[in-house]
């Protein structure tokens, strides 16, 4: 306890600091000095004038990116995304998702966790980092952060508690299958990683992990510690946490150096391996596809672009998938697209269901959409409206920590320089990325349901996915109640 | 593909307008308690008003019986219009299970003024965000704005409260909608055991339809069904607006009134329900219910934490939570220990009228050996009621609840939600300082004390079997 994250992982390293450099030079360079975080009002020419947020900074240290907020708020936040130790990058996942509930635990002692961001360490097999958010009083930010970092670096457990936590994850493998739904998203996320959700599972009931808690530890200082990660803490100017985080960072050489993302390279392997159709034949009450979008290969900083894309594509009430699959023919209450910014690859994935009936006018109406938004793009009042949207709901989110901090992290600009770019973004630009993701190839379609007919499915898909031929790999769930799982399973080229 | 929808005639009329030009007078200072008791108690009488402050609360019921709170709170740009009608599953008719779930969806369908999808239009363009539910015994929509587009919100709300539109063609798609929905919900079957528990612990007849409704009966439902809920339910007299934002209460009030103020209560207009405030006492005796098919399988421990925001309330909540929440609990521990299980165990509370229901859900066993789970969620009742609290447990725990309650009062849309469950189910302010103060109170021996009474009198054991 006690010890600086950054230093920690500063000694572990010959390092170096760069301060990224937008707009001029100093200690630390402001990337947005906002006292006041001009966002549109609606067409009402009034400016939003944000108290919270007095300014940003992002600061660099070797592989490793700290965002600091500095808000008036009296409760400290940050997010922490540890990379490269996730499921999806290592050689055994689950020993990442052990390790990754062993670490949760650990800070979840500390009384702080916000575990909306850890909870259903099973359904975040396909991701490639760990993140941990928590949050407490800044007055006393200074003594839970060094009680945070300590209880991840080196989490301390003891052999009994390792066991339950253990044979927790272990059954929670196991038994995910009986959630076709969630089994048939995780199937999808997949797409993006070389993990093969099937076979771990597989794995786990056939002979449970002999991992002990000696080697588990091991594991997470070998990881945990790798000075690769994502921090973004938005707290108090005057908080302990920031002075300790400048003060250190501050205490380095400051030649500027190259920031290199440590990530595992996940969608070229998930190509290679893994078949481009699943079909999961479960006893649902409902039917459901999920079409994951050919992995995108996009800097960060483009961002902005995807988000407005996910939007008009199926991320809200008045995107296209919305409003013509569910309001105006009513055939699925739950269709939507979306899109994390924050993994590699970065996954985008159409999601919807509906009763068996209706099942192919879904799929035939969410092809028809797709494929009309990737030719033709949005129309100008769409795209326009899409961006002022955007605009307005950053505006709203800098009030809300956890999505501000998420932003932050998903390379999302909380300054001028979001208007400035969403400006650049035209109608073909979207066009564009909808086509590279969706038409032609595509990362993987699931389908979840009984007597589904591929062939049909591919034929009412038509030009969207179209790359994916053949290559059909069926699951069968058996029944729900008992969770049995591998009843049958074969593959079909 | 037409553009976003949008009416031409269709202008928002409160484009370029500021709440800044509103007149500020109305204040009135009495005690926020008494405020809210007469608010409530005058809510039916035509012609009345009464408003109320301490500090930061107004209140005012217009003369259409519509009860109106306004918080202002100077840290958050944000607003938040939380409206409540008091029609929920119970008032579904019987064999229409799903009728009020239905209308809560074509509340969103347009009116004479607003074309169909474009209230989500409007608030999604200013950034907000949007949301409708349907619980057993009330129907909630919110708007989250910036604090500069209150109006905005205010006018959406009062316009489909006056005047919602129902076409044939928009309710045969949101029908559709709503089957698809009622047959993807997973939670309905949960719902429906916590009916059955709720209706035992607070010894009263339930009908145990779920909100979102039964596939079968929502496909009978016609569009009459659903205008009479509209009419009878859906107007000023039986509902409440709670406006959380950074302006003055009184600026808040008053652009309320604007647009809701005309609003009339029809004759058929009438709450079907006392809406008494919960007693602080609730009865001790647990229940458990055997839930031995469906997507459910499982055990719930169900009990009732009485009248909330009090030092019992957060007793029982802290106890809850040391009891059944995740593998840290006392219960998954003992049951792990016991034997090769590892199931899940999960502890959930959700308020309803007249308390709030703790329920503990031990699942991942198969049906033939449930009944002997139920026996060790017993035992393990007893074991716990003579078991010393751990202090550093208790300590945690209680730093965890407190993170909660805080961050939860952070944004607008937070404390529009704990002020609307304050209000309209428990007829009682909410003050974050205070929560905290009395869950800072809670000692391992209250907890103690909340195991103790709980054991006091056998569970009562009710099976459900969902062929």
């Amino acid at each position: 306890m006690g010890i600086n994250i950054t230093r920690l992982l500063a000694k572990s390293l010959t390092v170096s600091i760069l301060f990224l450099s937008v707009g001029g030079l100093g200690e630390h360079v402001v990337l947005a000095q906002s006292g006041t975080l001009e966002l549109r009002c609606h067409k009402c020419s009034q400016l939003i004038q944000e108290p919270v947020i007095r300014k940003s900074r992002i600061l660099s240290l070797a592989n490793s990116e700290i965002t600091l907020v500095e808000t008036s708020r009296l409760r400290t936040t940050i997010q922490l995304d540890i990379l490269g130790a996730g499921p999806a990058c290592a050689d055994d996942p689950l020993k990442a998702i052990i390790a990754a509930a062993v670490v949760r635990r650990s800070v979840d002692k500390s009384g702080l966790i916000d575990d909306g961001a850890t909870a259903d360490l099973v359904d975040r097999v396909a991701e490639p980092d760990v993140t941990i958010v928590a949050s407490g009083p800044s007055s006393s930010s200074g003594r839970w952060f060094s009680e945070l970092e300590g209880s991840i670096l080196t989490p301390t457990i003891g052999q009994s508690e390792f066991d339950t936590i253990r044979r927790n994850v272990v059954t929670s493998v196991a038994r995910a299958p009986t959630r076709p739904l969630r089994y048939g998203s995780l199937l999808a996320d997949t797409a993006y990683t070389p993990v093969d959700v099937s076979t771990l599972i597989r794995t786990v009931r056939n002979s449970a992990s002999a991992d002990s808690r000696v080697s588990i530890l091991k594991w997470i200082r070998q990881h945990y510690r790798v000075p690769s990660f994502r921090m973004a803490v938005s707290a108090p100017s005057n908080s302990s946490i920031i002075r300790q985080v400048v003060g250190i960072v501050q205490s380095f050489d400051h030649t500027p150096q190259v920031v290199v993302e440590s990530r595992c390279e996940l969608h070229d392997q998930s190509r290679r391996v893994l078949p481009s159709h699943f079909h999961l034949t479960a006893n649902t009450p409902q039917d459901a596809i999920f079409i994951a979008g050919s992995p995108l290969l996009m800097n960060r900083r483009e961002s902005p672009l995807l988000m407005v894309a996910n939007r008009l594509l199926g991320s809200g009430p008045e995107s296209r998938l919305r409003r013509t699959v569910r309001d105006q023919r009513g055939l699925s209450y739950d269709v939507r697209s979306t899109i994390d910014l924050q993994a590699s690859g970065i996954p985008w994935v159409i999601t919807a269901s509906s009763s068996r009936k209706d099942f192919l006018a879904l799929v035939g109406e969410i092809a028809s959409q797709v494929q009309q938004l990737g030719k033709q793009g949005p129309t100008s009042q769409e795209l326009s409206w899409a961006k002022e949207s955007l605009l307005n709901e950053r505006a709203m989110n800098s009030e809300n920590p956890s999505h501000e901090l998420y932003g932050l992290l998903s390379g999302i600009p909380q300054d001028e320089t979001l208007r400035i770019t969403l400006e650049t973004i035209t109608c073909s630009d979207i066009a564009n990325v909808v086509s590279e993701a969706f038409l032609s190839h595509c990362g993987r379609i699931v389908v979840v349901g009984s007597e589904i007919d591929f062939k049909l499915i591919d034929k009412l898909l038509g030009p969207i996915c179209s790359g994916n031929e053949g290559n059909v790999e069926w699951i069968g769930l058996g029944e729900l109640t008992n969770g049995r799982f591998d009843s049958e399973r074969r593959r079909q080229d | 593909m037409p553009p976003v929808s949008r009416q031409e005639k269709t202008i928002c009329p409160i484009r370029g307008s500021s709440l800044r030009h509103l007149d500020p007078r109305i204040t009135f200072r009495f005690d926020l308690g008494k405020a809210i008791a007469i608010t409530l108690l005058m809510a039916g009488a035509s012609g009345l008003s009464a408003a109320a402050s301490r500090g930061r609360w107004h209140s005012q019921v217009l003369s259409n019986g519509l009860r109106i709170f306004a918080l202002q709170d100077a840290s958050i740009n944000t607003a938040t219009v939380y409206v409540t009608y008091f029609v929920g599953a119970v008032e579904d008719p019987h064999g229409l299970c799903g009728d009020a779930h239905l209308l809560e969806h074509m509340m969103f369908r347009g009116s004479p003024n607003v074309a169909s999808g474009e209230f989500a239009f409007w608030i999604r363009e200013v950034g907000g965000e949007l949301q409708g539910s349907t619980g057993l015994d009330r129907s909630v929509f919110y708007e989250t704005i910036p604090s500069t587009d209150l109006e905005l919100a205010l006018y959406l709300e009062a316009d489909r409260m006056r005047s919602l539109q129902l076409s044939p063609g928009a309710f045969i798609n949101e029908r559709r909608v709503v089957v698809s929905e009622a047959e993807g919900r997973a939670d309905s079957e949960t719902e429906q055991i916590r009916n059955v528990a709720w209706a035992a612990l607070t010894h009263t007849q339930q009908d145990t339809c779920p909100a979102v409704g039964l596939p079968v009966a929502i496909r009978r439902l016609t569009i009459n069904d659903v205008r009479e809920l509209y009419q009878r339910y859906y107007c000023p007299r039986d509902a409440v607006v709670i406006i959380v934002g950074n302006a003055e209460p009184s600026r808040m009030i008053k652009l309320a009134t604007k647009y809701f103020d005309g609003i009339p209560s029809s004759r058929e207009c009438w709450r079907s329900k006392t809406h008494e405030a919960p007693t602080e006492k609730a009865p001790n005796t647990p229940v458990i219910v055997i839930r031995s098919n469906g997507r459910s399988s499982g055990i719930y421990l169900c009990f009732n934490l009485g009248s909330p925001f009090t030092k019992r309330w957060y007793s029982m909540f802290l106890f809850g939570r040391l009891f059944g929440e995740g593998t840290d609990s006392f219960l998954h521990k003992l049951l792990v220990q016991g034997g090769n299980w590892a199931g899940p165990v999960q502890f959930s509370v959700e308020p309803r009228e007249g308390g709030a229901i703790g329920s503990i859900f031990v699942g991942g066993v198969v049906s033939n050996q449930l009944d002997r789970l139920a026996e060790r969620v017993v035992y393990a009742l007893r074991v716990a009621a003579d078991t010393s609290i751990d202090e550093g447990s208790l300590k945690r725990m209680k730093r965890l609840t407190q993170a909660e309650l805080t961050a939860e009062w952070i944004t607008s849309q937070g404390k529009a939600n704990m002020l609307s469950q304050a209000i309209t189910l428990y007829r009682r302010d909410y003050r974050l300082d205070g929560a905290i103060k009395l869950l800072r109170e809670v000692t391992a021996a209250d907890v103690k004390s909340t195991a103790k009474s709980m054991v006091a009198e056998s569970p009562i054991i009710i099976s459900e079997d969902s062929k």
